[in-house]
């Protein structure tokens, strides 16, 4: 054993992380920079904003406020909602088993995406699904009001399925962190329950409600599989744009645009995941 | 000034039973400890005074009215927990202002009081420190702020101590005595360290498996314990195992030892004697008491804690001596025959202890 | 225990809401899958076992997630060791990286790789075994911090010494104290690479390969029966194996790998 302690002693620190570190610069750094470097390259290699521009010009702007328009509606929905249930599922004492039937569901179900979660909803609510068909029984034509499943509005609902299991998760620690003394030490100095949520539980809650709206933000806007296999790209998204490039559907020389549209979601959700941390430092200063 | 008293409680959990007919009076301004072991319901019985608690049967009076219909936050009560339940979203001055506000006071009022309250309580110059940016002790001195800013009629302390160190907790202890003094506020104690509970309580209330066990002042508890649990739980005590002789002595392990106690129980009875350190002497082998031999000895500053060969015992007893009488132990090596001398005035007497 | 008297039946509809909203869509599929227009019928299930397209992309996919899982616990293993014991100072860098996977998204990922590898070396992309190392990229995030929650909930480093100083050797004090003792956060980590391999349509779908997800997105296309049949398999198949993470997870207490995933 002496001589390998000796050699690992002569051994620098970063050998053992290389092998981690040369997997991770391959096929995560240099595409990702690649993203960045192509954006501002023209079908020449010279150097250009010209992708920026057109990125985000008229043509896709229209793809990103309907993303941007799909995350905040399904994370403030999914935000709200999760957060009910949070408190609901949290709080409640009987069936002992439900708590953690709910955690471990929600880690299941935050997981659910893509194929599978689309044809499940097909299943339920699309034009030949069983609920539209139900539904149909009792009077109410579904598809007669102009909703459809292949539209906004049908990924808004499909896209919680994901979204509100994601916010139990960010939100469990938080509304347990809540300490029953907090809120017997607000009721003996005179507050009612009312006073107790406005003055000390919300604003105890807010930071974590605030990071995990914007983590459920991040991962609407950069869900693809979901929306493309549902919609076939008839949505326009911005993922499903920055798709139609790696298929070859666009014309040729102008794929800077795409590596320009991915540019900008790197950005906007890494800026997501930043407020999300801070956020998070936040509420652990407050419950440890 | 107000009274508070407590009226045969009750209260179960499913099978186990908190606390058993407890009934107490709490004269005004009296500072009143709940001592005991964890579970034994000193814990319970606060927060059924409190409210949040109900109990099962019985009544806490607060100035000879019942509050037993009372939430919490309508009794006027000022509480400190355990576990620092600063809310900490809000530095020191707006925790001490929170319940201020909640009163609708104005806002030259709150800052005032509160201010004050944060001088009484030595924190001058911290309002704007969050919970977070302080200590352990610092924190509870917030927290006893701001329990003491709404002028509550009572003053409840669940262990506030507990969690601190030691020094904090015997520096805090006194400051907390000085202002419950100083502004003559009802107070209730809990706490399990009995050092704690005889130092700074006017009364103390022992409590055991969720009965009373006795309620008295600190002098009479330790010196007078009424019942073998507070003998054996208030201080330490020496035990000794024996039958009841005629005219009031027991006989241990062939020895008669004259104790007042052995007169209340009838002759042949199984007893254990329990005598204070203080009241337990190794003296001449002439002496009378009981014949044992020195195998070592442990000094332990105010306490000797001698390990004897008591004749009547098969194996070794330890036997716990104090100062008191001043150093007289060098002599006591290993060898040394012996007679232990138990104060025939001060020892309890009691059935055996389980 | 306080003593809060109000029944919490606004508690239980929120409940009993969300629960219908996450059960329907499952018994959904279930009836969908079983139904054909005259009643039930396992039609659709006879239908895909038949299909030799299913037993290929259920084979890519299966060999793919073998192979993800076994190289990415080669290669996390010994790093998450290696930084707990040799060299801390790195821990950092490396959460730091396993948080970037969450900042590019896949389909940024797929762009920015499939310029890089078309560029410079087209052959690669000719064989499926390409998606192995971007799917060990995808698994960094909770597969490190699986095995990171496992490191530290066993000292490892006092493990380590007790070994040492009993005269073990490095390969002995790896097989016989370490390993075993991170046999949890391993199987978690596995689990969890598994699914994410067997769900992953990104990747996949636009480097062209016909993975099981791919398979189940055509057979959508045409027969929508058969479609539900598949999501329904997959869907029982992947829960199971998240259960069982979850289950595993929580013996090692606290740590919510749930998170740490990022949607597809």
């Amino acid at each position: 054993m002496e001589s390998g302690d000796r050699v690992k002693r002569r051994l620098p620190g970063w050998i053992g992380i290389a092998p981690f570190l040369i997997v991770a610069f391959l096929f995560l750094i240099w595409p990702a920079y690649a993203v960045v470097l192509q954006a501002f390259k023209d079908a020449d290699g010279g150097f250009t904003l010209d992708n920026i521009a057109t990125a985000t010009g008229p043509q896709y702007r229209d793809a990103f406020l309907t993303s941007g328009l799909l995350s905040l509606a399904t994370a403030l929905i999914g935000g709200v909602l999760g957060t009910l249930l949070t408190y609901a599922v949290s709080t409640l004492e009987r069936p002992r088993f439900l708590k953690s039937a709910m955690s471990t569901f929600s880690g299941v179900a935050s997981q659910f995406g893509g194929v599978p979660l689309a044809f499940a909803f097909v299943a339920s609510i699309g034009s030949a699904g069983l609920v539209t068909a139900l539904l149909a029984k009792i009077g109410i034509n579904l598809y007669g009001t102009g909703f459809s499943l292949l539209s906004f509005s049908g990924l808004v609902i499909v896209y919680l399925y994901f979204q509100i299991p994601l916010m139990l998760i960010v939100m469990t620690p938080a509304v347990e962190g809540l300490r029953a003394s907090w809120r017997e030490a607000a009721e003996g100095l005179g507050a009612s329950t009312f006073q107790y949520w406005a003055r000390v539980g919300i604003p105890l809650l807010t930071p974590a409600f605030i990071g995990g709206v914007v983590l459920l933000f991040a991962n609407a806007f950069a869900a693809y599989a979901t929306a493309q296999v549902l919609t076939s790209g008839s949505v326009n998204l911005v993922p499903i744009q920055i798709g139609f490039f790696v298929q070859g559907n666009v014309f040729a020389g102008n794929s800077g645009v795409g590596y320009a549209l991915a540019l900008g979601m790197i950005i906007v959700v890494s800026l997501a995941l930043l407020i999300n941390i801070l956020l998070q430092r936040r509420v652990s200063r407050w419950t440890s | 000034m107000t009274t508070v008293h407590v009226e045969n409680i009750r209260k179960t959990y499913g099978d186990f039973t908190a606390l058993e007919g407890l009934t107490l009076d709490m004269a005004e301004g009296e500072f009143v400890s709940f001592l005991g072991p964890s579970g034994c319901g000193k814990t319970t019985a606060l927060r059924i005074v409190a409210g949040f608690e109900f109990a099962d049967s019985g009544s806490v009076l607060i100035d000879g009215q019942a509050v037993d219909s009372l939430p919490p936050n309508r009794r006027n009560m000022g509480m400190v927990f355990q576990n620092y339940s600063l809310f900490p979203n809000m530095s020191a001055m707006d925790n001490v202002a929170f319940g201020l506000r909640v009163r609708k006071k104005s806002g030259d009022q709150v800052a005032k009081r509160a201010r004050e309250m944060l001088e009484l309580v030595g924190l001058s110059g911290k309002e704007a420190n969050y919970p977070h940016q302080m200590s352990g002790g610092q924190q509870q001195r917030v927290a006893l702020a701001r329990a003491l800013a709404i002028e509550p009629r009572v003053l409840l302390l669940d262990e506030p101590l507990s969690a601190l160190d030691a020094k904090v907790r015997v520096s805090l202890r006194n400051e907390i005595r000085v202002i419950q003094k100083e502004l003559g506020i009802s107070t209730i104690f809990v706490t399990h360290d009995q050092e704690e509970a005889l130092t700074i309580s006017d009364r103390v209330a022992v409590l055991s498996h969720g009965k009373l066990e006795q309620f008295a002042s600190p002098e009479e508890i330790y010196r007078e314990p009424a019942t073998p649990f507070v003998a054996a739980f208030v201080g330490e005590s020496n035990r000794f195992r024996g039958t009841v002789a005629a005219g009031g002595a027991v006989d241990i392990g062939g020895s008669l030892i004259a104790l007042e106690g052995a007169t209340s129980h009838p002759v042949g009875a199984q007893v254990e004697v329990l005598v204070r350190p203080e009241s337990t002497a190794l003296l001449d082998p002439a002496e009378p008491g009981l014949p044992a031999t020195v195998i070592s000895r442990q000094f332990q500053g105010s306490r000797t804690r001698i390990l004897a060969h008591l004749k009547s015992e098969p194996d070794p007893t330890t036997i716990v001596i104090s100062d008191v009488s001043g150093g007289r132990h060098h002599h006591l090596v290993s060898g040394t025959e012996v007679s232990v001398v138990i104060d025939s005035g001060t020892a309890l007497v009691t059935a055996p202890l389980p | 225990m306080t003593g809060r008297r109000s029944a919490p039946v606004g508690r239980w509809a929120i409940v009993a809401v969300c629960i219908a909203f996450f059960a329907i869509p499952l018994a959904a599929l279930a009836v969908f899958s079983f139904t054909s227009g005259s009643g039930w019928t396992t039609a659709a299930y006879s239908a895909i076992v038949r299909d030799p397209q299913f037993w290929k992309s259920v084979g890519l996919s299966l060999l793919l997630a073998v192979l993800t899982t076994v190289l990415s616990l080669l290669l996390m293993v010994p790093t998450v060791l290696w930084v707990h014991l040799r060299a801390p100072q790195y821990r950092g860098l490396i959460e730091a990286i396993t948080l970037l996977v969450f900042a590019v998204p896949p389909i940024t990922l797929v762009i920015g790789a499939s310029g890089l590898l078309l560029g410079l070396v087209p052959k690669l992309l000719g064989t499926p075994l390409i998606l192995v190392p971007f799917y060990i990229v995808l698994s960094f995030a909770f597969t490190f911090r699986a095995l990171d929650a496992g490191v530290k909930s066993v000292d490892l480093q006092t493990l380590v010494d007790a070994a040492h100083s009993l005269g073990a050797g490095t390969a002995s004090t790896v097989l016989r104290v370490i390993l075993p003792n991170l046999r949890t956060a391993i199987l978690g980590a596995a689990f969890l690479t598994i699914t994410v391999v067997l769900g992953e349509y990104v990747l996949s779908s636009l480097f062209l390969y016909n993975t099981l997800p791919v398979y189940m997105a055509d057979v959508g296309t045409s027969q929508a029966q058969g479609a539900a049949a598949l999501a329904l398999i997959t869907v029982l198949f992947t829960w199971l194996l998240l259960i069982a993470v979850s289950v595993v997870s929580r013996r090692l207490g606290g740590e919510r790998v749930g998170t740490m995933i990022a949607s597809t």
